[in-house]
Order: structure tokens, then C-alpha cells, then sequence
């Protein structure tokens, strides 16, 4: 088996689910066995897999496998048939679509919230004391069964997250105390887990046993694709192979000074204490090449993070629709995407700025809207929600922008290429000259500012047929990026 | 219940409170496992378990190379990782060890939650701390391990804490809650109400514990309102005193009930006075003497300790023994051989302040080689086979069991004419002496009279072996049957 080591599956993914998902789905589909493993507790989990495209057995979460729930068949869990409220003894009042009431003698003793997106289903139960004060959550899975209690300690801070399998055994008890205002969990105990117990101090360390349990049941492959996760995979007795993708910049440029230093995060994975990676995995020789420089124990590889497919569905040359699909993050520079569009606008007064994609925050969208409006840019940005299919939005825009000062590839520029939508980004490493090349499929500014990127936009597109040179380049780029390509690669590193 | 259980009837005794030890005590009183119904074993499904014991090898902490200390002086295990950091102190019965609770700390140390195993060999009830040691939580569990009954509460004093809520998961997997212990118990009476389909025989023993609920049960039963105690501040006034707290409620409400049974027929006519309301009354004594105890030959006064004088009553102001002291100084005076030996509980009210009264008085009084308090004795029969005199100084009583158990081992009584168990057992010049309430010097001749006149004293006593006929064991069933035939009768009507 070769599992896919992410930390969840969200409502809204970035790049690195992307990847893993296409991985899979590649593997699978070249008969080499895959899973991605998630280890966050997520009620949500089904349905954002299911909205992945990913089959139940294409996943496979730690919770769930305790929980005994991996193969669990959803059903809706309508609160109007929940066996849990004596219906006999209190009254239920349908507030709205969002939450009932149990009521006795008019006083309200639960409240039940129900999913946003499943009609009438119970999402999850707050249980009241005699002050008002929650005593209890019980919290609903998304398939439909209960699947975790929440207590609290009398100040409100969660208290213990006890989980459960779906006859209603206890399988993982979590205590937590508080520490500096906030709640730690500070006990993890897996109960009668083949009849035994397991007590754990952290979270990783049951990630670990878990980990553990999987390889030993088959001995397998493992590809971490979260640094953070590092460590847990290399406390893997004996798997078949440790490797570690690295999806970002592993640099970061000091403080001070021009010096570049091995970022804290990716640490555990290039210099971990005792075990290595059998293999580190990067998108770009260039990033390949100097890890290796830099540690030239590392056995380090550079093997493709996604592909794609090209669809011919846009022959825009005129400069009309900026397009970016992406995470709204400051460390995408969305300011960036914004100062070049002002800088467009003297001399294309309707342009328009389309954004697609969910923001990293309520602040960063705060920030971002004010900076619109400052730049008297209304009438020409666009935000559109983040959705999973991004077909569609490709086919009237004139290119695809990025201000990013960081990249490992570029999923978004490469999905652009293959639409034949040509990318205009900064000069950066790893970018330039691997994956977007000045003139051939893309502009590149060397300069990392936005009159610069700008004025080069405006220069190419003076000229009809170097856009549709860039085109077909950037179609020509896509095609190297197929699945077929992704799995020979991986081949040759798995022998 | 013993009455009830040596009759082999189908009663059930219905308990509410949790405890470790619950059916062991229990068991000590005489009532069997079958017939014992405690509310949290009812929701713990384990009304039928099997005794077992749990000893610290069966204990799983999930952890790998522990260390065991065991702290044989505080009795308890030390359960510590290789790292020396503390993961459980496991206490423990001294006589084989078997595992009481476990005490359980976390990775960062703190003492998290402690597990309490019950008698039948497994944990019955968890208790969760916070981090500064305030109980936050009990929750209590199913033989299997479910978590079916949770109380939250918070600290209202140094050392009390308050509920401030109950979840119950009924074995049907719905989930009740409730405001209050009572609210529960009150949920846990209509269901085995409704459990058992016949028409059921409810009595209501404690009665605060369940009074509101029995003027309101889902499903109709012959409820009977069990008063074992005064029910009015004044047994002088029962027609205008102040009613006894415990029963306000219930006598207030006393229609929704089918049966008030109160120990004496006096007490039972003064209330049947006071409340129109009443439905049926019965005077059932509270405690009765089986044949075997009858048949045992009688102790004659010159085998007794001559000047033996006995009282069995809890040291509390209802008592007033304070009385009887001075009664015993006098008699004293006379006769220099008098002593007085107290048997029962001392009342913790006012931290002890009736016993510090009390030992007080004894130095006042100068009886400290005459009067000796012995706390309570599980077996008081031969210590009233050696008394002669039992004082009895309160100045109202009910249906007193030390009166009965006195006049059974012929003790003669010489007790304050008070309703009502008093005058409902003695005659005055026949089996005891009744004195005017507060007549101490009355009361004090009247010992003497009896030390001096042993013959009378005897004859007394023989008078007072023979009392208790009327308490015997048949005779008290045989009320207990009219009541439970009149509960049929009423079911058909």
C-alpha cells in the first residue's frame, strides 16, 4: 500500500489535498494500491472527501479507524427521528433550518444544531445545566451517527472529548486542562483496542501507533506531504519506505540580510533527529538540486505533484480578464495581484481582476476589501467562492496572474497552462525556468514589483500573435504534466 | 423489610442514593440482593451482577513498564512510568488488597479523575477533577463501560459542592435531564412504577425523597405515605402544632395518597383528625419481635447488675438527657451503686453540640464514675440483659425500637408520659412507670422505689417480657396483609 499522509481533508483545500487526491487516484488507477491518511478528527470528513472525488476506500482517517467507522454507510439522521430525544417528555421546537429546541415547561434544555448543507439532520447536541452553562456536546458525524462528546470545566474550556464507535462504546478518551487560558489535551487513551488499553500524551503519538498499526497489518509505503507530520512518520517501526514531499519553499530568506535558511517547519523532515527519509520528493530539479547541495546525505528526488488535462476551451488574446484560482493568503500576495491590476488599469480602464478562491481569514478579507477600494478597483475585481470544479472560469480570461513570492511548482499556473491560458508571474525560484518560462509559455518579471509585471502584461498583449505563441506553449507545457508522466515517475523511485 | 423479606413476599426496596459498598450494606440489614432495587444500579444495568473483586493485576493503564510501590501505610499501590512520573495511586482494602479507587493523572501530573470499582468488580463511577481539584463531574457507568448517568457541578464552599445537572441515557438510548437528584429520582419511580404492569404497592418510607412524586405518578398505584416519626413539633398539640418539616408536604397533599400508616394508634387518630383528606389509615408498629426472640428464657433481676440503668436514644436536644441526668444524680444520692450507661449515635448538628452539652453536664454533675456514653453497639442484648432500668427522658417520641428492644429483654421502662410511643407501650404500674414530663424528681423517687422494691421491679419485668406479644411478628404481618389486601380491594373497586 502506499499511503498519502495529509492532516485532512477541508471544506476548502489547497494544493497539497489537490495533489495528494491526483496521486492517489493515479495509483490506483495503475493498479499500485493508495489510501491518503488524515489524521484530524473531522465529522465533515465523508463529504469534503466525497466532494475530493475520492471513494471511501481511497481514504482512510485515524479517528475513523478507531472509531471503527471507515466503511460507514451514510445515512441522514433526521432530527425528527432521533431515538435520543423522548419525545413523550419534552417538546421539540423546529426553530428554524438551522436548530431545534428541547424544551420542557417552556425552559430550554438542548439545543440541536443540524448540518448547513443536509436538510433537518442533526449535526450536533449542546446539553444544558440548571445556569444555562453547556455540561454536555454530543457531536454528529455527517454519515449519522454520534460520534464524540464533548464536557467542559466550570470556566467553559473543553474538559474531555470522549469518542465513540457506533454501538455507542467508548474507543478514545481525551482529557484536557487548561494551560495559559486555553485547553491542552493532555491524556490519550485508546480503549479496549483488541482488548487492551493504550495511554498517550500527545496526539502524535497516537498518530504514530496508528501508523504503526496499519504497517504492521502491510508493510507499506508512506509519502508525507505535511512537515509537521514528519516526525510521526518516522516513528514507523519498519515501513516498506519513508518519503517526504515537499510542496513549498524549504528556504526562507532571513530577517536581515540576503542569506536563505532552512525554514523551522521543514526541519523534522531534512535534518530529523535519528531516522530519515528514505526519500525527500520535490516538484522541480532546481529545488532538488540544492537540498541536495546543502545535504548531500539526502536522497532526494524531484517526481511530479500533480497533473493535468488540456482543455481547449480558450482562445482569448486581448487583454480583457485577469484570472487567479488560488488560496486568498498572505502568503500568496494577494495585495500583489491587486497592485497590478491598478498599475493595468491606466491603460485599460475596464479591466478585470477575477478571484477564485477561499480567504485565509476573516482579517486577511478584511484587509484585502479595504485595499480594493483604495486602489478605486470596484468595478474590476471579481471574487468568486471557492468551489472544486474550476471548470468554466478559464475560458474567456487572457492570463493567469501571480504575485506569489514562493512556490514549490504552481498547481494553479499549471491547471492555467493547460487551458491555454498563458501565466504571468514573478521571476521566483521554482517557478521560472521550470514550470513558466519568460516568452515561451508565460511573462516573467525579474524585477518582483508590480509596474514591472505590469508593464510586461501590457508589452505582450500589444502583440496578438506572441499571445497566441504563449498559448500553445502553455498547452504544449500541460501535456508534459499527465498522469502518465506522475506514475513513471513515481515508479522509477518506488522500483 | 426484614418482615417482609422472612415473609417471602414480593416486595422490591427501592433505594436511591450510589454507594461503593451499597449492597453489602444493605445485605448487613438483612435485605437480599433480589429484592434491593437501587436507582443507579437500575440505570448501570447491574441490578444482576455477581460479586467479584478487583485487584490492581487487572488494572489496564495502557502504558508499558510501570512501577508498582506499594504504600502498604496509606494502602495503596504508586503506579509510576520509568520516568518516575506519576500515572495512577491505585488504594486499596487492606485485608486482601482488592482495588477501591484509582486515582489517575495525566502527562503534565494533575490529578485528573478517580475511578471508584464497586463490590461486583468493576468501575462503577468516575469522578473528574479540574485542574485545581474541584470536582467538575461524576458520570457513572454500565458493567460494558458505557457512560449512562453524568452530574456536572461546580464548588459552592470550601468543601461542598452543588449539582447543577443530570444527563441520564436510559437503556432505550434516550436521553433525559433533569435539574436535580429528586427530579431523577422522581423519572426512576414512574419508570419501575411503569416497569412492573400489575397494579403496584408503593410506600414511601423517606419521604421528603420522593413526596412530589408521589402525588403525581404517570401510572395510578396504591401509594401509602409510611410516617415513622412525629409529625407535628408538639405530640402535646396535634391539632394545632407546627407539622414536622419532613412531612409538611405530604400531609398537605396527603389525598393524592391511598394509605397514611403511622407506628401507633394514637398518632395514626391524630392525624386522621387533623386531615380530613386522608384516604385510609393504618397503625402499623415500626418494629416487631420474631418467635424465636420471644422464646428465649427471661434474665431474672437478681442475675442483673443491681442499679443498671440503660438509655437508647441518639444524643441530640430531642432526647433531652440532660433530664435523665439529673433524674440519675438524685437517684445517685440515695443510691451510690446507680449507673447509667447511654447506648446510640451522638447528633452531629452544631458540630456535636449536644454531646459537648452532654459531657459538660456528667463533669457538672460530678457522674463521671456513675455515667459512661458507649456509642453505638451493633448487639445491645446483653447489655440489656444486664440492665434493670431503662430511662426515657424525651419529651415527645415515636414508635421507639430501644423501648421495644428493652422491653424484650425485660427492662423495665420508666419513661416521661409523651405520645406516643411511650404511652402506646407502657402501662404505668404494669410493665414500667410513666412520670408527668419533667417531673425529675418524680422520676428519680420512682427509681429508687424500684431499686429498693426488687420484687416489684420483677414483677414489672415479667410484665414487660410479656409486652411485646402485641409486636409480634405475626400481628405486625398481619397488618402489613390488611394493608396489601386493602390496596387489591381498592385496585378492583
Amino acid at each position: 500500500m502506499i499511503y498519502s499522509v495529509g492532516e485532512n481533508m477541508y471544506a476548502f483545500n489547497s494544493g497539497i489535498e489537490f495533489a495528494q487526491v491526483q496521486r492517489t487516484k493515479a495509483f490506483n488507477a495503475a493498479n499500485m494500491p493508495a489510501k491518503i491518511i488524515t489524521r484530524q478528527y473531522n465529522r465533515y470528513l465523508a463529504r469534503n472527501a466525497a466532494w475530493m472525488g475520492l471513494q471511501p476506500d481511497e481514504y482512510l482517517n485515524m479517528y475513523d479507524y478507531f472509531q471503527k467507522v471507515t466503511d460507514f454507510e451514510p445515512f441522514a439522521q433526521n432530527v425528527r427521528t432521533l431515538a435520543a430525544i423522548p419525545r413523550g417528555t419534552y417538546h421539540v421546537r423546529y426553530t428554524d433550518n438551522n436548530e431545534a429546541h428541547i424544551t420542557e415547561n417552556g425552559q430550554v434544555l438542548a439545543t440541536v444544531h443540524l448540518l448547513p448543507d443536509k436538510a433537518d439532520c442533526v449535526g450536533d447536541i449542546e446539553y444544558f445545566n440548571n445556569l444555562g452553562d453547556t455540561m454536555m456536546t454530543a457531536y454528529y458525524d455527517w454519515r449519522g451517527f454520534r460520534s464524540m462528546v464533548e464536557t467542559y470545566h466550570p470556566d467553559g474550556l473543553v474538559a474531555s472529548q470522549t469518542y465513540y464507535d457506533p454501538a455507542g462504546a467508548q474507543v478514545l478518551a481525551v482529557t484536557w486542562m487548561p494551560e495559559n487560558g486555553e485547553s491542552q489535551a493532555t491524556s490519550w487513551q485508546l480503549l479496549n483496542y483488541h482488548g487492551q488499553n493504550y495511554t498517550f500524551d500527545s496526539e502524535n503519538q497516537l498518530f504514530t501507533f496508528f501508523l504503526n498499526e496499519l504497517n504492521d497489518a502491510l508493510a507499506s509505503t508512506f509519502i508525507v506531504d505535511r512537515p509537521h507530520l514528519a516526525t510521526s512518520v518516522l516513528g514507523i517501526d519498519t515501513p516498506k519506505r519513508t518519503i517526504a514531499y515537499i510542496h513549498d519553499s524549504h528556504l526562507q530568506q532571513a530577517a536581515t540580510g540576503n542569506a536563505y535558511f532552512v525554514k523551522g517547519s521543514y526541519q523534522p523532515v531534512l535534518q530529523p533527529r535519528g531516522r530519515e527519509f528514505n526519500l525527500v520528493a520535490v516538484a522541480t530539479a532546481q529545488q532538488a538540486a540544492q537540498i541536495k547541495a546543502q545535504f548531500p546525505a539526502c536522497v532526494v528526488r524531484q517526481v511530479p505533484t500533480i497533473y493535468t488535462q488540456v482543455v481547449d476551451d480558450n482562445t482569448v488574446t486581448e487583454l480583457q480578464k485577469i484570472l487567479y484560482v488560488g488560496r486568498l493568503a498572505p502568503d500568496k500576495n494577494i495585495l500583489g495581484l491587486l497592485k497590478v491590476a491598478a498599475a493595468l488599469k491606466t491603460h485599460y480602464p475596464t479591466i478585470q481582476l477575477v478571484l477564485k478562491g477561499y480567504f485565509a481569514s476573516s482579517e486577511y478579507e478584511a484587509q484585502i476589501l479595504a485595499e480594493i477600494q483604495a486602489l478605486q478597483l470596484d468595478d474590476n475585481v471579481t471574487l468568486v467562492p471557492y468551489s472544486v470544479d474550476d471548470n468554466g472560469i478559464y475560458a474567456d480570461a487572457s492570463v493567469f496572474l501571480s504575485t506569489s513570492l514562493a512556490e514549490g511548482l504552481g498547481i494553479n499556473m499549471l491547471t492555467s497552462l493547460a487551458h491555454g491560458v498563458p501565466v504571468a508571474c514573478y521571476g521566483i525560484a521554482y517557478t521560472q525556468d521550470n514550470l513558466i518560462i519568460d516568452g515561451a509559455n508565460g511573462i516573467c518579471s525579474d524585477e518582483c514589483n508590480p509596474q514591472a509585471l505590469a508593464q510586461k502584461i501590457i508589452t505582450t498583449f500589444e502583440n496578438p500573435l506572441t499571445v497566441m505563441n504563449l498559448k500553445v506553449q502553455a498547452k504544449q507545457t500541460a501535456q508534459q504534466y499527465q498522469a502518465e508522466q506522475l506514475v513513471t515517475a513515481w515508479q522509477q523511485v518506488l522500483h | 423489610m426484614q418482615l417482609f423479606e422472612r415473609q417471602n413476599i414480593a416486595y422490591t426496596y427501592v433505594t436511591r442514593d450510589w454507594s461503593q459498598n451499597l449492597h453489602q450494606q444493605l445485605n448487613g440489614l438483612g435485605v437480599s440482593d433480589r429484592h434491593l432495587l437501587n436507582m443507579f444500579d437500575y440505570y448501570q444495568q447491574m441490578v444482576d451482577v455477581q460479586p467479584n473483586k478487583t485487584f490492581l493485576a487487572d488494572l489496564d493503564f495502557g502504558i508499558k513498564n510501570l512501577r508498582f510501590v506499594d504504600e502498604q501505610n496509606e494502602a495503596r499501590f504508586i503506579v509510576q512510568r520509568n520516568d518516575e512520573r506519576l500515572v495512577a495511586r491505585v488504594n486499596y482494602q487492606k485485608d486482601d488488597q482488592h482495588v477501591t479507587s484509582v486515582e489517575r493523572f495525566d502527562s503534565a501530573g494533575n490529578l485528573y479523575a478517580i475511578d471508584f470499582y464497586n463490590q461486583r468488580g468493576f468501575k462503577s463511577m468516575t469522578q473528574w477533577y479540574t485542574i485545581d481539584h474541584q470536582l467538575r463531574s461524576e458520570v457513572w457507568y454500565t458493567p460494558e463501560g458505557r457512560d449512562v448517568l453524568h452530574a456536572t457541578y461546580r464548588q459552592s464552599g470550601p468543601t461542598e459542592v452543588e449539582a447543577l445537572g443530570w444527563l441520564l441515557t436510559d437503556p432505550d438510548g434516550h436521553i433525559y435531564q433533569f435539574a436535580t437528584l429528586t427530579a431523577l429520582f422522581e423519572h426512576f419511580i414512574n419508570a419501575i412504577n411503569e416497569l412492573y404492569p400489575e397494579f403496584n404497592t408503593l410506600i414511601l418510607d423517606s419521604v421528603t425523597s420522593a413526596d412530589e412524586a408521589f402525588t403525581r405518578l404517570r401510572k395510578p398505584a396504591y401509594t401509602v405515605l409510611d410516617i415513622h416519626s412525629m409529625h407535628v413539633t408538639d405530640t402535646g398539640q396535634p391539632a394545632t402544632a407546627l407539622l414536622n418539616e419532613h412531612y409538611e408536604y405530604a400531609l398537605l397533599n396527603v389525598a393524592h395518597f391511598s394509605n397514611v400508616v403511622t407506628t401507633t394508634s394514637k398518632q395514626t387518630a391524630d392525624i386522621v383528625a387533623r386531615f380530613p383528606d386522608v384516604q385510609a389509615a393504618t397503625t402499623i408498629p415500626a418494629g416487631y419481635v420474631t418467635p424465636e426472640r420471644q422464646q428465649q428464657p427471661p434474665v431474672k433481676m437478681n442475675k442483673r447488675e443491681f442499679g443498671k440503668i440503660v438509655a437508647i436514644a441518639n444524643i441530640s436536644p430531642n432526647s433531652n438527657l440532660s433530664d435523665l441526668l439529673h433524674v440519675i444524680k438524685q437517684v445517685h444520692n440515695q443510691i451510690q451503686s446507680v449507673t447509667l450507661d447511654i447506648y446510640s449515635y451522638a447528633d452531629y448538628t452544631n458540630n456535636y453540640a449536644e454531646e459537648i452539652k452532654i459531657r459538660q453536664a456528667i463533669i457538672d454533675l460530678a457522674l463521671e464514675q456513675v455515667v459512661q456514653l458507649k456509642g453505638y453497639v451493633e448487639d445491645l442484648q446483653p447489655a440489656l440483659e444486664n440492665a434493670q432500668i431503662l430511662g426515657i427522658t424525651a419529651h415527645q417520641a415515636c414508635f421507639d425500637l430501644g423501648l421495644l428492644e428493652g422491653l424484650t429483654n425485660g427492662v423495665v421502662p420508666v419513661a416521661y408520659a409523651v405520645d406516643y410511643g411511650p404511652k402506646a407501650l407502657i402501662t404505668d404500674d404494669q410493665n414500667g412507670c410513666l412520670i408527668e414530663p419533667g417531673a425529675i424528681d418524680a422520676m428519680a423517687n420512682q427509681i429508687v422505689y424500684l431499686l429498693k422494691h426488687q420484687r416489684i421491679l420483677q414483677q414489672f419485668s415479667n410484665n414487660a417480657y410479656a409486652t411485646p406479644a402485641a409486636f409480634d411478628e405475626a400481628n405486625v404481618w398481619h397488618a402489613w396483609a390488611n394493608l396489601l389486601a386493602h390496596a387489591k380491594e381498592v385496585h378492583q373497586a
